[in-house]
């Protein structure tokens, strides 16, 4: 069970992830999983295809997996 | 773990797995395992309610869909224009037709006037560049320096005699007026020896034009004068005058920038170089004193030609009457040629004694000439002089005198 602290730690560390995602990402990112916007949408909003918005979105939530995994390793170092 | 350690984490689980079945109904069709486990891991550590510290990616995020970021319709700022203008009771047009020029200066003027601080900020730089005018004018308005090629000699070009023409004071006249300072006679060689230049001399002269007279010059204040001056004095013999028959040559080694101060119109460049200096300068006239104040430029009459060799100048002043012009001083002018004295004196025998004077009590045709000179220590300093003190009388060509 993560205290208020680890997830506070791990917020903030996925908000530094975000931040290093281009700003096209962020809104993808934002549209798809906060906002639950399907593919279509996305790809109508952006001007971007299906398979574009898919492959960034791929992208997105790879790198900020690989930003909390590495967060959670250090915590687990500690 | 405790039992009720358990139940928690068991409720918590049960609690996820909720969330998770109500988050599936809301998700788009398209949403696959991935996309819904990611969601699931975003929600558990992260939403942009709770988002605290800046930089507030989310808001970023969520501005393009914030009312108050959207990009305003089209004649928004006409509109709300004319609610503020209306609701202050503005009597102001609102939109811009095409107005004549002269509406809008006056519309402009209006404007200006009805704005106080404008207006005195108008005024006051107004006044700032009327007396910077006033200040720098005179050195506009004066007049412009020609200068010769290599020399410190030329012309000071004017529209108008100038205002302002430091003479020597009277009492020079009175105070060097006693037997020490009076004209006397001394050799070539003696005139040579004080002299801080070789003399010119030319060896080609108008016909029948004789050298009459040598005189050399003396001046204690004549700080633009390196050493004395001295001068030649050529006049017609076996023909009867037309004009004053005379050519005088004076030769000075400048210490400034001496230029006398003549007509813009009168004045004649000759050979300009490339870099628009002349090798010499033709001037056509003198200025002619009618009463005590007042003159004007004569035309004609006299000719004078300003020439610098070695860094010597020289100024040769003819008369147009007797047909002495531009072409005469300058083949004059380029024959000068510097003869050692004594080979002088066996040419010219009992002619080669000078009449040693003071530069003040001359009579000679530049004596009324209004000169300015540009001192070396202060440029700006400029100043117009004139070696007579009598302004108001204007000497004819070889009217020496003493």
């Amino acid at each position: 069970m993560e205290s208020l602290l680890e997830q506070s730690e791990r917020r903030e560390e996925l908000r530094l992830a975000l931040a290093t995602l281009p700003e096209l990402d962020r809104y993808l990112i934002y549209q798809r999983y906060f906002k639950f916007a399907s593919t279509e949408e996305l790809a109508a909003k952006t001007g971007l295809t299906r398979h574009a918005v898919d492959t960034r979105l791929w992208r997105a939530r790879k790198s900020l997996r690989e930003a909390l995994k590495e967060h959670t390793h250090e915590y687990e170092r500690i | 773990m405790s039992m009720s350690e358990f139940d928690e984490q068991l409720n918590n689980e049960s609690n996820d797995l909720l969330s998770l079945a109500a988050l599936e109904q809301e998700v788009p069709p398209d949403f696959g395992e991935d996309d819904l486990v990611f969601v699931h891991e975003l929600n558990s550590i992260f939403s942009p309610e709770q988002e605290e510290l800046p930089p507030y990616f989310v808001q970023t995020l969520l501005a393009s869909e914030d009312q108050l970021f959207r990009s305003v319709e089209p004649g928004f700022e006409h509109r709300t224009r004319a609610r503020v203008f209306r609701r202050l009771k503005l009597r102001r047009r609102l939109f811009h037709a095409p107005r004549s020029a002269f509406d809008a200066f006056i519309t402009g003027l209006s404007n200006i006037y009805a704005r106080g601080s404008l207006l005195v900020s108008v005024v006051a730089l107004t006044l700032i560049m009327l007396v910077t005018v006033a200040f720098t004018a005179p050195s506009f308005a004066a007049g412009m320096a020609v200068l010769l090629h290599g020399s410190r000699g030329g012309v000071y070009q004017v529209t108008t005699y100038p205002k302002g023409v430091r003479t020597f004071p009277h009492q020079h006249k009175s105070t060097h007026n006693n037997a020490n300072n009076q004209p006397r006679q001394i050799t070539l060689l003696t005139a040579q020896q004080q002299l801080h230049f070789k003399i010119y001399w030319p060896q080609s002269m108008p016909r029948n034009y004789n050298l009459e007279s040598i005189y050399l010059y003396h001046g204690t204040e004549q700080s633009w004068s390196n050493g004395p001056i001295i001068e030649l004095v050529y006049s017609l013999t076996g023909v009867k005058p037309k004009g004053t028959g005379q050519i005088v040559i004076r030769e000075m080694l400048p210490n400034e920038e001496v230029l006398p101060v003549v007509l813009d119109k009168a004045v004649h460049p000759i050979q300009v170089d490339r870099y628009g200096q002349p090798a010499a300068i033709f001037i056509n006239g003198q200025w002619q004193w009618f009463g005590k104040y007042q003159n004007r430029w004569l035309y004609g009459g006299r000719s004078e030609l300003i020439y610098q060799q070695n860094g010597v100048l020289f100024w040769i002043a003819g008369d147009q009457n007797d047909g002495i012009g531009e072409k005469d001083l300058w083949n004059l002018a380029q024959s000068f040629q510097t003869i050692p004295v004594n080979r002088y004196t066996l040419m010219m025998g009992d002619m080669t004694y000078v009449t040693q004077a003071n530069l003040y009590d001359v009579l000679d045709p530049f004596a009324h000439d209004p000169m300015r000179i540009f001192t070396d220590d202060n440029p700006d300093s400029a100043y117009y002089f004139s070696v007579s003190s009598d302004q108001s009388v204007t000497p004819q060509v070889g009217t020496h005198g003493h």
